[in-house]
């Protein structure tokens, strides 16, 4: 099918296209110029909608085995929020903060997101990721595997190992068909499947081995150098959680810096920064670190972040920090449930729910627009809510909504806790932004930084992704008028996806898949020969499975899209 | 319980065949009723399985509706098993059910009454807010219940269920107030994540009664297999205890709990010290 989308506003960030009248054409799923349709192509009046790549998140839990734990734990979640089946055009599904596989395909692409990463998958249990994944509809996905606390990794960086190391992580990656480094609390996971502690310091030595966070960080930042992965690392800081973790997250930041070899793109991402950005020595003195996070943002070229912004509401917090669920269990009393995955990782879920007149609930709720609104950069700032940890993907039109328009936040303001609201500089950042900068965080920038060269933009051969809004910038001044623009993001006026039409007038129109993109690193033969034999001598000591067990082909998944990756390793 | 003095306008509902399917009807209650006509009324949605239909498919209406939900009085006449949500969220009027009925009748229901004299299914009273619910024949299971997964104190909240039969399991599941009176026997687990109201059993109790309380009463007159670990014995209490409208004898054994849920053991179990003369160790924990 061909399409011709005439006369909307374009905003393109990637190709510096900012707001111009144009036409698109869409021919066999990529991008053309118009010239090139045939007669028959179907024409779309788009005068007075927003033309833009189709949305790209970087952070949210879609699937996984914790993803699935979280609706088996929570029943209550899916009593209100359904959608219907409609024959031959959608199936059926429920759950608002925990949805089903379909909803989420259905949700994402009525708000015009095509790609989404899911960001933590235990090695182990990827398979399951990647079953789930198969059956999420529409969306592009990929997945991080976690890789802090794995045996392997622990011992090559004891090791001083680097390149056996690298060449594990890229066996790995082809292995598991993953796509990049994911690092959680690094080290921790061990020392809680010991029973040791709530938390590690960037500096603390990780039990049973001579390491500390800091050089998983700094080792598995440097392996990530070797193998040329499209992402840089994606770290989730240690401390999170806890007031005054601020420090720490400056430390990790800081402590990967000298491995910057001035490029321009980041060597690390660290994910959910609102969690992470707390000062203050205890709950009651909780304040904002937003300020001194977004400074050093500024002044280093070498971090991108990603918010977590706070929705107010209910969530399922579930991450593979289990000793942090353990402390939040403590703190919001209910539902808890904790895995350990043998050999390398654990895991935790809590359901929570943010109250608009708790005093800490409100610093969170700060952290993140301040960080957000701080940073000037807009291609390193990512306004995730870290779905379903501290909001689902449903509310990114609020978001940025939040981002978008003072008045939008002043509403907010009345509402929440005041002694909360006067813990952070956010009450006296003025600052909007425009549609432009909006195109680029939750479009290009993301692309960007995942290396997807033909996501997130609306150049010629570019995938046909593209999603189109009811909005006139030309009419409407969005720091007023931000309902109308909640209202458009929530339902796309279009959606199209590998130049399909998926949705229209925000109603899903078809059912179909999209790929999985995975790297494959090309790692020399005689050095994977060496890793593959030592992982295959002491799988069978530290694993319930068998090695074969563990790779998963090319077959079982619905459709892959394998990123080649020229490594600098060496044989 | 008090009813309020009006005059009630009747219509009487007549299912027109033997459902095969569960049919999902919210609207067969005195607020959707209300103020319509026999033609309007025959046009409300029900699904009967999977399919859209509407209520003059199903049944046969005679009489007519009150003005308002409160002046209404529906009479359903036969066994229609497989109907469920009669009653939902109703604000008041009546409801009277002429054979068995099935699950959800009176769910989140605010107010009114609701007479049924047959069986009734699961969820009788669900998460009911205020009103009154007598059924002449059994309950299914969760009786006043809170749905599954929610936190504890998210079920009936006020109100009355008699129940002249047995019960299933899970009496009051989440209750938080009100009072659910059972004049036969009741499955395993009543009062399961209770935090308020009160629970009478004349009957037996297949045991566990009061799992995970944290506020609230269950007296059971009949016998239990025995109490759970995790409550103590408080004392033996012998004036009479009150359960809705009526008064529960004694002499009982108190037991307070549930320790797992909450420190404080503000829950009450109460078993009659007559039927069950197994618990009669807990007497030497007392002096």
């Amino acid at each position: 099918m061909e399409y011709l989308i005439k006369n909307g506003y374009v905003y393109d960030p990637l190709n510096n296209v900012k707001g111009e009248k144009m036409d698109i054409a869409i021919k066999n799923g990529k991008i053309v110029s118009p010239s090139e349709l045939s007669g028959d192509a179907k024409t779309i009046d788009a005068s007075g909608m927003v033309v833009m790549p189709g949305g790209v998140d970087i952070h949210s839990h879609i699937a996984g085995p914790k993803v699935s734990a979280g609706r088996i734990m929570r029943p209550e979640d899916h009593y209100k929020v359904y959608m219907r089946a409609i024959p031959g055009v959608r199936r059926s599904g429920s759950g608002k903060t925990t949805p089903s596989t379909y909803v989420i395909g259905y949700k994402y692409a009525r708000m015009g997101w095509t790609t989404v990463f899911e960001p933590a998958t235990p090695p182990l249990e990827t398979r399951h990721t990647h079953e789930e994944l198969d059956d999420i509809p529409i969306l592009d996905k990929g997945c991080f595997p976690l890789l802090d606390s794995n045996w392997f990794v622990l011992e090559y960086l004891q090791n001083k190992d680097y390149d056996r190391c690298a060449a594990f992580i890229g066996w790995l990656m082809d292995a598991i068909k993953g796509y990049a480094i994911k690092i959680v609390d690094p080290g921790v996971a061990e020392a809680w499947s010991l029973g040791m502690g709530v938390g590690l310091s960037l500096d603390d030595q990780i039990p049973n081995y001579n390491l500390t966070p800091r050089e998983i960080v700094r080792g598995l930042c440097k392996a990530n150098q070797m193998l040329k992965l499209p992402h840089p690392i994606h770290v989730h800081c240690n401390r999170l959680g806890f007031p005054g973790n601020y420090v720490s997250t400056l430390d990790t930041m800081d402590a990967v810096s000298d491995l910057a070899l001035n490029q321009d793109t980041p060597i690390i991402h660290i994910t959910h920064v609102q969690f992470t950005g707390y000062a203050g020595d205890s709950w009651a003195t909780l304040a904002s670190g937003g300020e001194e996070i977004a400074k050093y943002v500024n002044n280093h070229k070498h971090v991108s972040l990603d918010l977590g912004q706070i929705v107010f509401g209910d969530v399922t917090t579930m991450t593979a920090d289990a000793p942090f669920e353990f402390v939040l269990h403590h703190l919001a009393p209910g539902k808890w449930s904790s895995t350990d995955v043998e050999a390398e990782t654990s895991s935790g879920i809590v359901p929570y729910r943010y109250k608009k007149k708790n005093f800490v609930n409100t610093v969170q709720w700060c952290i993140g627009l301040e960080v957000a609104l701080l940073v000037k950069d807009p291609w390193r700032i990512f306004p995730t809510t870290d779905h379903p940890n501290a909001g689902p993907f449903t509310s990114y039109p609020t978001v940025l909504a939040w981002l978008m328009s003072r008045k939008a936040r002043e509403k907010v303001f009345e509402q929440v806790n005041r002694r909360g609201l006067r813990k952070s500089a956010l009450q006296a950042i003025d600052r909007e932004y425009d549609l432009y900068e909006i195109t680029i965080i939750t479009r290009a920038a993301g692309a960007k930084i995942l290396g997807l060269k033909d996501k997130g933009h609306l150049g010629v051969g570019a995938d046909a992704d593209v999603a189109i809004y009811n909005l006139n910038p030309e009419k409407i001044d969005f720091s007023k008028d931000w309902e109308t623009f909640v209202k458009a993001f929530k339902r796309a006026a279009y959606t199209f996806k590998n130049g399909e039409m998926v949705v229209k007038d925000g109603e899903i129109l078809r059912h179909m898949y999209g790929e999985t993109y995975y790297v494959k690193p090309r790692v020399p033969e005689s050095l994977l020969k060496t890793v593959v034999e030592d992982v295959k001598t002491r799988f069978r000591e530290w694993y319930s499975i068998n090695f074969e067990n563990y790779v998963i082909g090319d077959d079982e998944l619905r459709a892959v899209k394998p990123i080649q990756v020229e490594t600098t390793l060496k044989g | 319980m008090a009813e309020e003095k009006v005059e009630f306008k009747e219509i009487v509902l007549k299912p027109k065949y033997k459902f095969k399917v569960p049919v999902e009807s919210r609207h067969i209650s005195p607020d959707s009723f209300a103020g319509k006509t026999l033609e309007e009324i025959g046009k409300l949605v029900v699904y009967e399985g999977s399919r859209k239909k509407v209520l003059g498919e199903l049944f046969s209406f005679e009489g007519e509706p009150g003005k308002t939900a409160a002046e209404t009085h529906i009479i359903i006449e036969g066994d229609v098993e497989k109907l469920r949500r009669v009653g939902e969220s109703m604000t008041g009027g009546k409801i009277t059910v002429k054979g068995s009925i099935g699950h959800y009748t009176g769910f989140k229901m605010k107010g009114g009454t609701i007479i049924i004299h047959g069986n009734a299914g699961l969820w009788l009273g669900g998460k009911m807010v205020n009103g009154f619910i007598e059924v002449f024949g059994d309950a299914g299971d969760c009786v006043g219940g809170s749905l599954r997964g929610e936190k504890p104190g998210k079920g009936m909240k006020k109100g009355t269920i008699l129940i002249h039969g047995n019960a299933g399991a899970e009496v009051g599941r989440g209750m938080k107030g009100g009072a659910i009176l059972i004049d036969g026997n009741v499955g395993p687990l009543p009062g399961v994540d209770m935090a308020g109201g009160s629970i009478g059993v004349k009957g037996d109790c297949e045991g566990k009664p009061g799992a995970r309380m944290t506020g609230g009463r269950v007296v059971i007159l009949g016998k239990i297999p025995d109490i759970l670990p995790s409550f103590y014995i408080d004392e033996i209490r012998e004036p009479p205890i009150k359960v809705g409208p009526e008064r529960l004898p004694g002499p009982l054994y108190v037991f307070i709990g549930d320790v797992l849920a909450d420190m404080r053991c503000m829950g009450r179990v109460m078993v009659s010290v007559q039927s069950n003369p197994q618990l009669k160790m807990y007497e030497e924990l007392l002096t």
